[in-house]
């Protein structure tokens, strides 16, 4: 055998052994390598708070003290409008609702038109007819897509102890 | 004419000498390429955002007058930007689009916001001197008549 078959032989599977190792290592090195920081769980936490605390939220406040009463809710308070405007999201970063029940009404599927159930929305429109079925597919199904971030408390609304259920929800 | 055995280098430790050269070359690669992304300090920036982009949701929140300082890492000072509802966070001062990292926020529209860069120089100092003295946001919320307001800083006083 001469010395170029030689060097052919050795060095073909030698060079595509040497690539598979080096692209096994540098996909593991990529796997590990963490550049991104995931708050949204925070964030959504946060976003519901401020809902509840801020003077401008849905709590009653008064306007002369400043002081907001977290767990009274206010009928005149509990719109979208205020909503969106105490969380002045960019349109396509979040949406959420808020689901007053005083009827204790157990059923997370009851549709807020129902008897005794108020509700209000962070962008309505985009939380009902596209994120929401998007969400219970991604739970289902998993991947990439809308995640969900529910969270009950129970307040006072309209003078009759409610459970407060609040859904954000935040692209993956 | 007889080679001395000690003398003679075979065709296998030239191929193993290549093999050992292609390997040398192929971990130098992969360790620079890993020292890119740390040097960049992408996670860092990130974090920074983020973490900026959380405090301020906190503010926003929270009722009455309120005054909070954050003092950035010496290890890791970045300039910091704070618009209304986004953080940038960058290695430069004219925060280049491909080395700066942002974060948003929700804010209120009944509470005006505003941002001073106090700073104002083109290069961070020092680590020594940010140890004494490091880079820090400074923010506050006042409500006057009835209207809120916050104003963010970004100094190193």
């Amino acid at each position: 055998m001469t010395l170029s078959e030689k060097t052919i032989m050795w060095l073909v599977p030698n060079a595509v052994f040497l690539i598979i190792v080096l692209l096994a290592n540098t996909g593991v090195i990529l796997a590990f390598t963490a550049t991104n920081v995931d708050v949204k769980e925070t964030e959504a936490i946060i976003s519901t708070e401020r809902l509840h605390y801020s003077p401008n939220g849905i709590s009653k406040a008064d306007t002369e003290t400043g002081r907001v009463y977290t767990g009274l809710i206010s009928a005149e308070n509990f719109k979208n409008d205020r909503i969106e405007n105490t969380l002045a999201y960019e349109e396509g970063l979040a949406a959420a609702r808020i689901k007053a029940d005083t009827n204790g009404i157990e059923s997370k599927d009851i549709a807020c038109k129902a008897a005794g159930i108020s509700c209000a929305y962070l962008y309505e429109d985009k939380y009902e007819k596209e994120w929401v079925v998007l969400a219970l597919a991604s739970e289902k199904i998993g991947g990439k897509g809308i995640s969900a971030y529910p969270e009950q408390r129970t307040a006072i609304f309209e003078n009759k102890a409610a459970r407060l259920e609040t859904v954000v929800l935040m692209p993956k | 004419m007889r080679y001395k055995k000690s003398q003679h280098v075979s065709t296998e430790t030239v191929f193993a000498a290549i093999g050992f050269i292609l390997a040398a070359f192929a971990i130098w690669g992969m360790f620079d390429a890993a020292k890119d992304v740390l040097d960049r300090e992408a996670l860092y920036k990130n974090y920074l955002a983020r973490d900026l982009a959380l405090i301020m949701d906190a503010i926003y929140a929270a009722p009455g007058d309120i005054g909070y300082t954050y003092t950035i890492n010496p290890k890791h000072p970045f300039f910091v930007r704070i618009r209304e509802g986004s953080i940038d966070v960058s290695g430069e001062q004219d925060f280049k689009q491909d080395e700066t990292f942002s974060y948003r926020f929700a804010t209120d529209k009944a509470i005006s916001f505003q941002f001073t860069d106090s700073f104002g120089e083109e290069k961070l100092p020092e680590y020594d001197e940010l140890l004494k003295n490091p880079m820090k946001i400074r923010i506050n919320k006042k409500t006057d008549l009835g209207k809120a307001m916050i104003e963010a800083q970004y100094t190193q006083k």
